[in-house]
């Protein structure tokens, strides 16, 4: 699947809801098992300008085509969080920049340590380890569009599930960015291939599992991806990652949520 | 500190985007020396991600009222640089340079900054903002030189572009004078690394010769247009004396090859012992 830039930069825009009554969850709430959800992917989202930095420190950003993409992601991401902040508003709860700040500051060491690794993976490795970056990405990108889809399924509340389709096909794109590149840049190098799948089935967690505590995240897996449904998509989303060159046999997806207890009467594929 | 504090929320709303479809200079011919220019001050304005790479791996990533600044003024500068490259047309890009000291200071800059980082805190955020704002100036002096050179049409579009670097600017004047007001250990930090390197940000990756074709092409030899600068950026807290835009007038691309000496003027900065936060 060819991808191109310019396209996506011309057309990458904030996502939108002013369309979108959000007062209607002034009469009709979400319940607190989604609102919980919502508040997780809205941390992710606006948590993407530390993944931001984790990818500029490699040897990627001298790539136009990677910086161009880049900064439009970014701006996406931050305004799907402030789409969700705004619906989690609505309910009462606030999600400012201060109590962001709090947050990131409560990651400590391990957000002072990740940069520096970070940078000396990418330096070490060169530029294979951006092969990793855009695989990581892909995973993650495919991991948030289900999430929006599966709570828009589980959820079809008027008005939340017309805006996280939204956000979901902006999510879409950005898979459609990282697979391309990942797929190229893994195809070029052997190094680039056993690198990268070691990455991932050693060192990838679900997306947020490195800025929400445990328990929040065995919550909102369970809540979205448990049962024969969840693992249905789940296993859909391993398939495409096993597509990318090197990968063969992968299922981190599953595997993930196995660990955190999910599918336990369900049988290993 | 300011009352009217910059609106980051209303910003964020509303950037400058794609300008292709509304440019009245498109297809207007240009000096060839004044289209290099041109794309020498696009380069800077795609170019934000090594700057953006080692201002993340510090304590400023964890402030969400910078990023969110920072996540749209990164989008904006990509579309001035866009617009840049649309009036200015294709031509040839010189070489990010090469040797073996580029080189490790492009890799192993963020590195360096991120442990570095580690002992400065939060002043390293002032210093940030600071050279954000002098950049924005110089280039800001650049463009306002291209549209006396330009024909009409393209002077029109380089005034809107001239427009949306002022508002940026609005933002990183208000952040730096805070921060700069606020730590003395920012204004320390400040006079340090602005002296240190070489202006408009990013000229480091280019070949020497590019930027001094660029400042050559725009300004002639008359070099009254840094004093102009270098007047405001002796107005900010703990940075008089410093020069730094008469120095890349007559040394443009060039990092001084050492720190010139403390201004006996300068009040806010007291004197640190050398050597503790080479950062590059
Ligand atoms: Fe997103
Ligand atoms: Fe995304």
């Amino acid at each position: 699947m060819a991808f191109d830039i310019d396209t996506f930069a011309e057309s990458s825009t904030a996502v939108a809801w002013s369309d979108i009554d959000l007062d209607a969850f002034r009469e009709n709430p979400l319940p607190e098992d989604s609102l919980r959800a919502l508040r997780y992917m809205c941390d992710v989202e606006y948590h993407t300008v530390c993944y931001l930095r984790d990818m500029l420190v490699t040897p990627s950003h001298g790539d136009g085509e990677v910086s161009t993409f880049m900064t439009m992601w970014n701006r996406e991401e931050y305004w799907h969080g402030e789409a969700l902040a705004a619906v989690l508003k609505v309910h009462g709860i606030e999600v400012e920049y201060d109590q962001l700040k709090a947050s990131r500051i409560k990651l400590g060491w391990r957000d002072r340590i990740d940069p520096i690794k970070q940078a000396v993976y990418g330096n070490i490795v060169g530029k294979d380890f951006v092969a990793t970056h855009m695989s990581w990405g892909s995973v993650n990108e495919r991991g948030a569009a289900s999430a929006y889809r599966r709570l828009a399924a589980l959820e079809p509340h008027p008005a939340l599930a017309p805006l996280l389709k939204r956000i979901a096909a902006q999510e879409s794109r950005h898979i459609a960015f990282y697979t391309t590149q990942a797929t190229k840049r893994l195809e070029e190098s052997k190094l680039a291939r056993a690198f990268t799948r070691f990455a991932l089935s050693k060192v990838w967690g679900p997306v947020g599992s490195t800025i929400e505590p445990e328990e929040e995240v065995r919550f909102v897996m369970g809540y979205l991806f448990d049962g024969p449904d969840g693992l249905r998509e789940v296993r859909k989303m391993d398939e495409a990652i096993a597509k990318l060159p090197g990968m063969q046999g992968l299922a981190i997806n599953e595997a993930a949520f196995r660990a955190r207890g999910l599918y336990a009467d369900l049988p290993a594929a | 500190m300011s009352t009217a504090r910059f609106d980051v929320a209303a910003y964020v709303r509303q950037p400058s985007g794609p300008m292709r479809e509304t440019l009245t200079g498109l297809g207007a011919a240009l000096p060839a020396d004044l289209a290099d220019a041109l794309r020498y001050v696009q380069r800077r304005a795609q170019g934000t991600g090594s700057w953006l790479a080692r201002v993340l791996v510090t304590a400023t990533h964890k402030d969400a009222r910078i990023t969110a600044f920072l996540s749209t003024w990164a989008y904006e500068a990509h579309w001035f640089g866009d617009a840049l490259a649309a009036l200015a047309g294709a031509g040839p890009v010189p070489a990010i340079r090469r040797g073996i000291a580029a080189t490790v200071r492009d890799r192993f800059g963020p590195l360096w900054e991120a442990v570095v980082a580690n002992l400065h805190g939060r002043a390293l955020t002032g210093v940030q903002m600071t050279e954000r704002l002098v950049d924005a100036w110089i280039v800001d002096a650049m463009l306002e030189r291209a549209q006396h050179l330009a024909p009409a049409a393209v002077a029109a579009d380089l005034a809107r572009i001239r427009e949306g670097i002022a508002r940026q600017a609005h933002f990183f004047a208000e952040t730096a004078s805070e921060a700069l007001m606020g730590s003395r250990a920012a204004r320390v930090l400040a006079r340090r690394r602005l002296a240190r390197r070489a202006w408009p940000i990013g000229a480091e990756r280019e070949p020497v010769a590019a930027t001094a074709d660029a400042i050559r092409t725009l300004f002639g030899p008359d070099a009254s247009w840094a004093d102009g600068i270098d007047a405001r950026i002796d107005a900010l807290p703990g940075l008089a004396g410093l020069h730094i835009a008469r120095r890349t007038s007559r040394k443009p691309g060039r990092r001084p090859v050492r720190t010139p000496l403390r201004s006996v003027r300068t009040r806010h900065a007291a004197p640190v012992p050398d050597g503790k936060d080479e950062a590059r």
